[in-house]
Order: C-alpha cells, then sequence, then structure tokens
C-alpha cells in the first residue's frame, strides 16, 4: 500500500492531493518513535526560549548587580539559578545562552546548504572537469582540521557572533556537497530521470523537480546532524575564550569561565554544561529519528 | 597500489601547503602584531631593528618562502615571541611528551574498553550491559568533552573531594612505594577517551553481530568448535575490520580534541600552548603547532586507507583496481 511513496515513480505533475506521500508517513513514524519526539520537544524547547528569550528572561542578560555578586542558586529570592562573576541573573544569560546557540547552529547549516547543494548537483549532473575540480576540491577542504581552522580564522579576525558563524561555515558545506555529488551521480541514472530526459524535460527541471527532491532526505539527515555539529563548535570556540564576545552569554563560555570557580561555584558550571549536554542529545534524537523515519525501507 | 599511494601522498603534499599559505598568510593579518607599541612605544630605530631581527621587513611572500625553507630543510620553526630563548621546535618538544601521554592512555582505555563493551553487547543483546553501552555511546557521541570533563570535576573532586581537579604528573613512575600518585590522570583520560570509546563499542557490536549471523560462524558452530574459538577466531577477526574506519574518524578528532581536555584539567601539553600561542600572537608556534596537526591529520586519512586494502583484500582502492 505503501509503494508508491516509496519508489518515487511518482510520474503525475502534481503528485495528487489525499493519498499518502512519503512525508506523512515519515511524520507518523517519527512521532511513533518516543526518544525522537523527546529530542523533537528539547529542540523546540531551546527554540521557544532561543525566540521568545525577551519575554521569558526575568533580566536582561547584561544587567549587573554589583551587590549581588556569584549568589547560589535560590540564596536570593530574584535568581532562581544564582548569579554569575560579575553579578548577572545566571538564569537569564542560560536563556539568552539558547538564542547564540540555536543563531549559530542554524546559520551555519544554512550556509552548509546554500554552498554545499548547489556545488554537489553541478558536479555530480554536470560530471566531466567540472566534478573533476569540484571533487579535487572537497578532497583537499576534507584533509583540513576543520576546528583548528576555525579556531585559527576567529584569532586572527576577533570573536562575535557572525565571524564565528563564518568560521564555522567554512568546513560545514563539506559533507552536504560530497553526499549531494553521490545522492545526485546514482539518482542521473534512473529510468524516470532516463523517461523525463526522452520526453524533453528541459536540464533545470530535470535537476530542480526530479533529483534534488529525491536526493533531499539524506541532505535533511545531514543537516540536523550538522546543527549539534555546529553548536558544539561554537561552545568549544567559545569554551578556549575566543568565540562569542562579553557581554552575549553562550554557554559554551560560561563553561569556560565557570572553570576557574568550579571549586566553589558548582552552579556556574552545571547548568551551562546541562544546556549544552541537552541541546546536543535534543538535535541527535531528531536527526536519528528523521534518518529511520525517512527511510522508505523501513516500512512497516 | 603504488600508483595509489604516490598519488594520494602527493595530494597530502598539496594539502599541506595550502594550508602553510593559507596559515601563513592568515596570521600576518591578525590585527596588532608580537611586537604592538600600544604600551610602550619604541623609537623607530629600534623597531627596525626588532622586524629586521625576525624578517619581518621583508615582503610576505619572500617571509613565506624562507619560512618553509627553514622549516622543511632544517626542522627550524623560528623562535616562539613568547619565549625568545628557545626554538619553536624546542619548546614542542618539550611539550609534545605530556599530549602524547595523554593521547596514548586515551586510545589504549577507549579501544580496550570500548571492544570489550561492544562485544559484550553484542553477545547478550538487550540485556542491561546492552542498555548501558548504548546508553555510553549516545553520551560519548553527543555530549562534547570538555561538558564530561566539567561533570567529573564537579562530582569526583568538588563533591567527594577525591580526585585532583586538574594537572598531569608526568613522571614515569606512578608508583611511590606502593602508592599510586597519578590520579591526576585519571579523570582526564575518561572525558578524553569517552567520545572514542562510543564510536568504537559501537561499532565492534554492529560488527560482531553482523558477523555473528554469518554462515562461516553458524558451520565453525555446527562443527562444533567452542565458543572462544568461534569468537577469536571467526568473528573478531572479521568484526574489527571495520575499526579501522573507526580509527580514521578517532585519531585526528584526538589530535584536535586534546585542546579541550589540556585547557580543562590545566595540562602543560601541546593544546595548551596552541591556546596560549593564539592569545599572544605567536605566529611562529601557532605556524607550526599547526602545520604539525595538518601534517599527522592528513597522514592518518593515508594510513587508515592503505591499512584498510591490506586487511581487507576485498577493497581495491582507485576505480581501475590499482593493484
Amino acid at each position: 500500500m505503501t509503494a508508491r511513496a516509496a519508489t518515487g515513480l511518482d510520474v503525475s505533475p502534481a503528485g495528487g492531493e489525499g493519498h499518502r506521500t512519503l512525508w506523512h508517513d515519515a511524520a507518523r513514524r517519527f512521532l511513533r518513535n518516543r526518544l525522537a519526539v523527546f529530542g523533537l520537544a528539547i529542540v523546540l524547547l531551546f527554540l521557544f526560549l532561543a525566540l521568545f528569550a525577551d519575554l521569558v528572561a526575568p533580566y536582561p542578560y547584561d544587567r549587573v548587580y554589583f551587590d549581588r555578586v556569584l549568589r547560589f542558586p535560590f540564596e536570593l529570592p530574584g535568581h532562581p539559578l544564582g548569579t554569575d562573576e560579575v553579578g548577572r541573573d545566571y538564569l537569564s544569560r542560560l536563556i539568552y545562552g539558547a538564542r547564540t546557540s540555536m543563531t549559530v547552529g542554524m546559520a551555519v547549516q544554512l550556509v552548509a546548504f546554500l554552498i554545499g547543494v548547489p556545488l554537489g548537483s553541478l558536479a555530480g549532473y554536470v560530471g566531466g572537469r567540472t566534478d573533476f575540480v569540484i571533487s579535487r576540491f572537497i578532497d583537499t577542504m576534507t584533509a583540513f582540521p576543520g576546528l583548528m581552522f576555525s579556531i585559527l580564522i576567529i584569532s586572527v579576525w576577533g570573536g562575535g557572533i557572525t565571524k564565528v558563524i563564518f568560521a564555522l561555515s567554512i568546513t560545514s558545506w563539506i559533507g552536504i556537497a560530497r553526499l549531494t555529488r553521490g545522492q545526485i551521480l546514482s539518482l542521473r541514472e534512473k529510468e524516470y530521470v532516463e523517461a523525463a530526459r526522452c520526453t524533453g524535460v528541459s536540464q533545470n527541471r530535470i535537476i530542480l523537480r526530479h533529483l534534488l527532491p529525491n536526493a533531499l532526505t539524506p541532505i535533511l539527515v545531514s543537516i540536523s546532524f550538522g546543527i549539534p555539529a555546529a553548536i558544539f563548535g561554537e561552545a568549544g570556540l567559545s569554551f578556549l575564550g575566543i568565540g562569542i564576545n562579553d557581554p552575549i552569554p553562550s554557554w559554551g563560555k560560561m563553561v569556560g569561565v565557570s572553570n576557574a570557580y568550579v571549586r566553589v561555584y558548582w552552579h556556574l558550571a552545571l547548568f551551562p554544561t546541562i544546556a549544552v549536554a541537552l541541546a546536543m542529545l535534543g538535535f541527535s534524537f531528531v536527526g536519528d529519528g528523521l534518518r529511520d523515519a525517512l527511510d522508505p525501507k523501513m516500512i512497516e | 597500489m603504488a600508483r595509489y599511494i604516490l598519488g594520494r601522498i602527493l595530494s597530502l603534499i598539496l594539502v599541506l601547503f595550502v594550508v602553510s599559505v593559507v596559515t601563513f598568510f592568515l596570521m600576518h593579518q591578525v590585527p596588532g602584531g608580537p611586537f604592538d607599541e600600544t604600551k610602550a612605544p619604541l623609537p623607530p630605530a629600534a623597531k627596525e631593528n626588532i622586524l629586521r631581527k625576525y624578517g619581518l621587513d621583508k615582503p610576505i611572500h619572500i617571509q613565506y618562502l624562507n619560512y618553509m625553507k627553514n622549516a622543511v630543510l632544517h626542522f627550524d620553526f623560528g623562535i616562539p615571541y613568547q619565549q625568545p630563548t628557545t626554538t619553536v621546535t624546542a619548546l614542542i618538544a618539550k611539550s609534545w611528551k605530556v599530549t602524547a601521554q595523554v593521547g596514548l592512555m586515551t586510545v589504549l582505555l577507549a579501544f580496550g574498553a570500548g571492544i570489550t563493551l561492544g562485544i559484550y553487547a553484542a553477545y547478550h543483546q538487550n540485556s542491561w550491559i546492552d542498555n548501558i553501552t548504548t546508553f555510553i555511546a549516545m553520551l560519548g557521541i553527543t555530549v562534547p568533552s570538555f561538558v564530561v570533563a566539567m561533570w567529573l570535576i564537579l562530582f569526583f573532586a568538588v563533591r567527594l573531594d577525591w580526585l585532583p581537579m586538574g594537572g598531569w604528573n608526568a613522571s614515569e613512575f606512578c608508583l611511590v612505594g606502593s602508592r599510586f600518585v597519578c590520579t591526576d590522570w585519571i579523570m582526564p583520560v575518561i572525558a578524553y577517551a569517552l567520545g572514542p570509546l562510543a564510536i568504537i563499542a559501537r561499532y565492534t557490536r554492529s560488527s560482531v553481530v553482523d558477523v555473528m549471523r554469518q554462515d562461516f560462524t553458524r558451520t565453525a558452530r555446527a562443527k562444533g568448535l567452542g565458543n572462544r574459538a568461534i569468537m577469536l577466531r571467526h568473528i573478531l577477526r572479521n568484526a574489527l575490520i571495520p575499526m579501522v574506519t573507526a580509527l580514521g574518524v578517532i585519531i585526528p578528532n584526538l589530535l584536535t580534541g586534546s585542546i579541550f581536555i589540556e585547557a580543562v584539567f590545566r595540562i602543560n601539553g601541546l593544546g595548551k600552548f596552541f591556546v596560549t600561542s593564539i592569545f599572544n600572537r605567536d605566529y611562529p608556534m601557532i605556524m607550526a603547532l599547526f602545520l604539525l596537526i595538518a601534517f599527522l591529520w592528513s597522514l592518518t586519512y593515508l594510513f587508515t586507507d592503505i591499512i584498510y586494502t591490506w586487511i581487507d583484500p576485498r577493497v581495491r582502492l582507485g576505480a581501475e583496481g590499482g593493484a
């Protein structure tokens, strides 16, 4: 009954309303996966905090109270998670930290998508010398130590959110480009593409309507794993003290700073590490769930 | 085969060339040179002297060529700005041992525990050890090492006060009398090893499960071989082949991961040097460390590919078969 969705042999031009699509099936399978739903809940929570930080957070992230430096959780009534080393509300900084993490995670993957997919499809579809040049370029970039390179770039051009996104984007598109190229290469030989070509469908239309939609699912999965990788990259850079600049909060930076206070002020280390771990786990669960849900072979 | 390896070595050299050029030119873009005069302005003549001493008065491409000539021919990476009395090579030689020690212990733990857990989990599918292994694997793969490191510190150093918060006892003998003095090794190695351990355990479990279902395993069992013999001679031998790929993922990550572990636990190794060099804008030091890592990184990729063909004769490198 689901063979239609699985084969991708959808010849009718508009797909038709009402029948069960791959996406419909995938959503059902995804929602039946408890871990994936749990991950999705975490991701949605962090996205909500990121979007509405101004409304949710009890204090602005940069409001300093000189008389409330380094207070423990619940020590003062207004600061449930305590205050940091210069007297800022820790809960507010954690909430705004979600904004930093989510922005970097999504932006880096957006750039990766915008560079990787066109480059990969070009290499895969055109082939020949274009493919050779692009593939060699991709191979060379793979041999680059990505995180080290980001550190290098940040150390040269300084920190800040746009520069962090830029530094992490330099190597983030490689995986997607390679993946897209492989997908297009294999899809190009499929019968339905040949059929489309025989009936005189233009090249652009073949790429946009026949190849890319079918290549999209693995790319989507790759992106859902790329977001936590980018979040990790930002947290790592900021942890070393070279990523996001003060006073913008970043979980990684909070962990890095807390290292000096951890013997006494344990809360400074505990909360941001939990936030980082939850964000990474959430996105990874969603990625796992998507991969399983979008795999047509998994149909029950 | 020889042609393939030659091609790979050529591309390795190309990568290193690109890395060195990019790093070199980026380094010279850093705002504020190492002889920044904001605090104590130098007389022009003195400044000129210093710039000439370090060769900074020449055009940048000449500087690059000089640098590469010294680096490749004499293994001379210049003089670190932060400690002008020694050489970069000497500084690296002094601190690589600690990093190598941390790395070696980590690899041993990751492979030892990872393979053991993976095999056990495969043999006892859906038992509690299997579930714990899956949980550890998930944690190790997703949670960054510095987060795990902070948790270990919070629990074992702050809360229980069992282990020291940081440092690295670099002495070769950890026993004074009968007392184990290298307790400061425990947390860094665990935090560092958890990621690779997770990957190894996951790989091992799935490939052991895979091999257990093969016909030759069933044949071995049918002809009456003992469990141990089957496991060692038939299953492990075949199951460990994919581990080489895992190696290719793990070693490069270990190279950069050390930066974080050394920062958390205040270990004076190469990783910590790298960070201080960046803060001090120590071009020669950053350049040398970056080249070193890029070199090891590409070498790992090359070796894992070669080892892979050597272990598993079914894999043929290159499109035409090569060998």
